[in-house]
């Protein structure tokens, strides 16, 4: 890995600060031994994908039933999932002024089809996924705003060339859904819907897709890393509902729980009555609660009402009941997840809105509301049906009953309800959690506060916003990049009048079987799902 | 006990405790607000909490007190089950007697339509209107007319084409009676026990048919104390909360084997060639 | 007979056209289509370029076509057995017709032969011993199938089968030509709780039906005549009484495919009724209108059948 002196300096100093702050609580670590080959191991994925194609689609389903079977230019390390390394690239370096990223690739690799790997399929990839006209909800829109073009230097060599300096680069690459797929196989199915279309570099070989019912990978014998994978296989099996898949994991089917969603504290108390050969464990999720208030109408395109909100939101009770206490309140970024990036959170709990006791916000809040409202008013809360995003509305709107916003539960199906939120059609939205695809300080800004984003379902512009995060985008020095967004997150706690309020980060538990080995969940919730090297004991 | 009253408690003491159960359901659904202790969508205690003093019947996983929603489930089921019912049943009827007596276009026209409707799913046809109108108590109701219109149409299509078969009808038309005459005076007091027994069996089923939907997702809005809802929100925490399921669900069990039990009753008292035993 | 069964196809041919007409407007009337879901569920492209991919999905898929342009397109290709591309699983729906159908049919089936050598016996027995000790009995356990929503049976089920006996059935989908003890091993549960829950009504059924008939002449007249009291009841009661509870058998049998919804997502059994109701709710238009025509082709088929076999059973019944 050859590249400039200072940037694998910081790069080393990052991880050594996430790695201090990451150890995911209460995994213990596993003794040292020799890793045994063989074995299935069994998950589950919470719904049928469909559609198979890593690069065109987007909930997080597709990219279980895929992970293992494609490998990326980079990857998160899966005995350390902060740590970038390399994958299908064996070295990379980048040009002096950062905008130029040059990959060699591993030599010497196969197709599960046979077929010889090389930089043709690197660009035939990512030209498909940059292309302006392709739909490509998460490697390509992560990438597009940074890169320019790519081009295939010569069989072993890939160039990219980034439009800035992006610092968000490397470890979009190295997201699991900018993964590497056949030339040959996208000329032939013209997409990777396909299960026959799933041939790719990875661990794992794509065994079958009996719908409704299970996805299979079996292990592939030439995969370019000699040793690995040890398992002989993985199986998912595709529950729908908590209730069936609590009943899987206490009845010795499966042997995690690394899914979204998380388990809540009832079910995890309850398997852990009924298996002692489980570890339970706590885990942030990378995602956040947010509620959005819809800043194009009455009564919150009234920066006052908007602020009310804001202020007597009760972010702690929020965790505390609907997350069960696992979440952290009012971050905009964690400091779990991003290191020193984020806010220290005790001056965030000294913010509008976060602090505690709440009497002086609630009764700011209420004045608000009675200097337009003097009768207080009527609005529809909306929420999707959908895990428990029900109960998390009644306790919002018996928060917003405080100052005299009476509002009555409007519920939307799972799927068809995105379709309102992304037209506008609603007045709040009291929970959507929002999951991040990268682990970047930038994301969470992009996808919800900016004044384009996709997840700004408020349509709330600040140009302020809009310029603090570009600026903190394209800011090169690590310190100057790590103010930049202490300036945002402190602008966005101060003003509190956003459309988008950040209840907290979203945290919950999970279990794996003891005999599990070496497995280390990723950073994301689409991280660290290929199992390379994941082994299971006696 | 003394006469009419004492007869039907000894002769049909199963239509009796279904009869009590069904008193028992009334009155609790008019003295809601009397004797629920909390209101139906108050949260604000601590959630999960065991069946004790202060809550007999438990809270539930957003802090609401269990006994309040089932006090007022009693209302909404029975609101629910009543006007859906009500209006369905007697909208098929009326369609199919009159339909089945009138014969002609207008019977194998509506038959047709009673046809398309009866042959498409009913969970289906459930959730696309509930889709389609938008989650709320009235909403459940109408999708539930619209599931059980077409059946209580054909069913007393069947009766009324029997009844017409008498020759007191052919009497009837031959003496000069305006049809409108001969539905009112003859057809509907025929067809009345199967009217009733439709009904009563249609009640509980219902109710039971709106907790389905709310399985789904496509029953009354999750905050109303719905019993169905609360069965279906409760069997996610079914081992750490067994309450939250047990009281909704001795409840609807309770209103159905009443309404039931009263209902088959009723049909063995009216329907004169039921009366007496098999051997 | 054959002019009757005839009549009676031909009809087959309006109701199906009006059943599917029927779904065609009520999916449209749903808010929310595909082109919309796929687009916003992300969120995160800007606004300009999600309406940008909206029209072109759109017209990918011909939905900027009027209404009827669109129902007529369906239907000409519907009479070739074209029903078209999944929306969501971009294959041919009738691919997904014929992975799931078999696999409801079989659990319909089981379901309908365990109520019925359940339920009739049971109500036979409640009305030969009308009001006594055991008729209460029967009424009773046949009334709490009718009592517990059907997805709380299920949940218990599953519930009970985790907490006694730490086993659950078998999570993946095996076809009864495969291997017939591990499909039946998965596929006896909820045909158990949904049995539970039809038999209700026959046993109530059955035990009026005989009720009724057993005051008719004819059933006088062998007694009259001297026939043991079995043969009485078995022999004309029970065979005459029979045919209303046929009749419903078929309406019930006709509808379970739909009816099958709840059991299919809780004992994960992948058949038509979970894939129409992932459907509806992603908007995949072709999958719902090919689905809910077949299950309405099987109700209609159905009664035709039970309608036929009513016919045969008795004798005084015939058809112009």
């Amino acid at each position: 890995m050859t590249m400039g002196f200072r940037r694998l300096a910081r790069l080393a100093a990052l991880a050594a600060a996430l790695l201090a702050t990451i150890a995911v609580p209460g995994l213990p670590a596993d003794a040292q031994e020799k890793p045994r080959t063989g074995g299935i191991l069994t998950w589950f994925d919470y719904g049928d994908p469909g559609r198979l194609d890593v690069h065109a689609e987007s909930p997080l389903v597709v990219q279980q039933a895929t992970a293992g079977i494609y490998s990326g230019l980079l990857q998160y390390d899966p005995d350390e999932p902060s740590k970038i390394i390399g994958d299908l690239a064996e070295r990379w370096a980048s040009s002096p002024d950062g905008k130029t990223y040059t990959f060699h690739l591993r030599k010497g690799v196969k197709w599960h089809d046979g077929q010889p790997f090389s930089s043709a399929d690197v660009k035939a990839s990512f030209d498909r996924i940059l292309n302006p006209d392709f739909k490509s909800p998460k490697c390509g829109a992560s990438l597009k705003p940074m890169v320019a073009s790519v081009e295939a230097v010569d069989a072993n060599t890939v160039e990219f060339r980034l439009k800035f300096a992006a610092a968000p680069f490397l470890p979009s690459i190295a997201s699991a859904w900018c993964r590497v797929a056949a030339k040959h196989v996208l000329a032939k199915y013209g997409d990777l819907n396909a299960p026959e279309a799933q041939i790719g570099t990875g661990p794992f070989k794509f065994k079958k897709y009996e719908r409704g019912s299970v996805i299979e990978w079996e292990r592939n014998p030439s995969y370019f890393v000699p040793g690995l994978p040890y398992l002989d296989g993985v199986k998912q099996y595709i529950l729908v509902g908590g209730p069936t898949q609590l009943a899987a994991a206490k009845a010795s089917k499966i042997m995690l729980w690394d899914a979204w969603p998380p388990m809540r504290k009832t079910q995890a108390d309850e398997l852990g009555r009924a298996r002692t050969d489980v570890d339970i464990y706590q885990a942030p999720i990378n995602t956040v609660f947010f509620i959005y208030l819809n800043a194009k109408k009455p009564p919150f395109d009234n920066p006052d009402m908007r602020r009310a909100v804001n202020l007597v939101i009760d972010r702690q009770e929020l965790v505390a009941k609907s997350l069960e206490g696992a979440g952290v309140p009012c971050a905009i970024l964690d400091p779990k997840l991003v290191g020193d990036f984020a806010l220290p959170l005790d001056e965030v709990a000294k913010a509008p809105g976060c602090r505690q006791p709440k009497d002086a916000d609630v009764a700011e809040a209420k004045r608000l509301v009675e200097k337009h409202y003097p009768g207080g008013l009527d609005v529809e809360v909306a929420v999707r049906q959908v895990g428990n995003y029900v109960d998390r509305g009644q306790l919002v709107i018996a928060q917003l009953r405080k100052i005299g916003i009476r509002g009555t539960m409007k519920t939307h199906e799972s799927a068809a309800g995105y379709a309102a939120f992304g037209k506008g059609d609603f007045t709040i939205i009291a929970t959507q959690d929002r999951a991040m695809d990268v682990n970047e300080p930038s994301g969470v800004f992009h996808i919800s506060y900016t004044s384009q984003s996709g997840s700004n379902y408020g349509q709330y512009s600040d140009p302020k916003v809009d310029e603090l995060t570009e600026r903190a985008l394209k800011e090169t020095n690590r310190d100057k990049r790590r103010l930049a967004y202490w300036e945002l997150q402190r602008y966005l706690l101060a003003k509190g009048d956003h459309a988008s309020i950040a209840v907290g980060w979203v945290e919950g538990w999970f279990f794996k079987d003891k005999k599990l080995r070496n497995y280390k969940p990723g950073l994301t919730t689409y991280d660290n799902n290929t199992f390379m090297k994941v082994w299971i004991a006696q | 006990m003394t006469g009419a009253l004492g007869r039907f408690l000894r002769g049909q003491p199963l239509g009796a405790a279904g009869a009590v159960v069904v008193v028992v359901l009334i009155l609790v659904a008019l003295l809601a607000p009397l004797l629920a202790p909390h209101g139906p969508k108050e949260t604000g205690f601590a959630t999960y909490v065991a069946p004790s003093r202060e809550f007999p019947m438990g809270t539930d996983q957003v802090g609401r007190d269990v006994l309040s929603r089932v006090i007022w489930g009693a209302r909404l089921s029975l609101y629910v089950g009543l006007v859906s019912v009500v209006f369905g049943v007697t909208l098929g009827a009326l369609w199919g007697v009159v339909t089945g007596y009138v014969g002609g276009a207008a019977d194998s026209g509506s038959q047709r339509v009673v046809d398309c409707l009866m042959a498409l799913p009913p969970i289906i046809l459930a959730l696309s209107l509930m889709a389609a109108l938008g989650q709320s108590v009235n909403n459940v109701i109408l999708a539930l007319v619209i599931l059980l219109t077409p059946t209580a149409a054909r069913t007393l299509r069947a009766v009324a084409l029997g009844v017409v078969a008498h020759p007191f009808i052919e009497a009837a038309e031959a003496a000069g009676a305006s049809r409108a005459r001969i539905i009112v005076r003859h057809l509907v007091p025929n067809c009345m026990a199967s009217y009733i027994v439709l009904v009563t069996t249609n009640i509980s089923y219902a109710i039971v048919v709106e907790a389905s939907l709310s399985f789904i997702g496509a029953g009354a809005p999750p905050d109303e104390p719905s019993w169905g809802g609360m069965l279906a929100q409760g069997i996610q925490a079914l081992e750490t909360a067994p309450w939250m399921v047990f009281f909704p669900g001795l409840a609807i069990s309770l209103a159905v084997f009443g309404l039931n039990l009263l209902g088959d009753s009723i049909r063995d008292l009216t329907d004169p060639r039921l009366r007496g035993g098999l051997g | 007979m054959s002019t009757y069964i005839l009549r009676r196809l031909l009809l087959f041919v309006p109701t199906l056209l009006g059943a599917s007409i029927l779904i065609f407007v009520l999916m449209r009337l749903v808010p929310g289509d595909i082109a919309e879901i796929l687009v916003y569920q992300t969120g995160s492209e800007s606004s300009a370029v999600q309406k940008k991919q909206i029209q072109q999905i759109r017209q990918e898929l011909g939905l900027d076509r009027p209404v009827v342009t669109q129902y007529l397109d369906w239907i000409a290709g519907a009479v070739r057995g074209d029903f078209g591309q999944s929306y969501v699983q971009r294959r041919p729906v009738v691919d997904i017709l014929r992975e799931r159908f078999p696999r409801s049919m079989e659990l319909a089936v089981l379901t309908l032969l365990i109520a019925v050598v359940w339920a009739i016996p049971l109500g036979v027995v409640s009305a030969v011993r009308q009001n006594g000790p055991l008729d209460y009995l029967a009424r009773l356990v046949s009334l709490s199938g009718l009592s517990l929503p059907l997805f709380f049976t299920g949940a218990l089920i599953l519930y009970g089968l985790v907490r006694v006996f730490h086993w659950l059935p078998p999570l993946e989908f095996v076809s009864f030509t495969e291997d017939p003890v591990e499909n039946l091993k998965q596929l006896i549960w909820p045909a158990l709780a949904q049995a539970y829950y039809i038999s209700a009504p026959i046993t109530r059924l059955t035990r009026s039906q005989m009720l009724e008939v057993v005051r008719q002449d004819y059933v006088r007249t062998a007694r009259a005549k001297g026939l043991a009291e079995g043969a009485v009841v078995y022999r004309h009661a029970l065979r005459n009484s029979l045919l209303p509870v046929i009749t419903f058998i078929g309406w019930w049998g006709g509808r379970l495919l739909g009816g099958l919804v709840i059991m299919e997502i809780i004992f994960v059994v992948p058949g038509m009724g979970s894939a129409l109701i992932q459907a509806v709710s992603q908007r995949d238009y072709p999958a719902v209108q090919a689905m809910v025509f077949v299950m309405a082709l099987v109700f209609l088929v159905v009664n035709l059948a039970i309608d036929l076999l009513y016919a045969w059973l008795d004798p005084r019944i015939r058809y112009a």
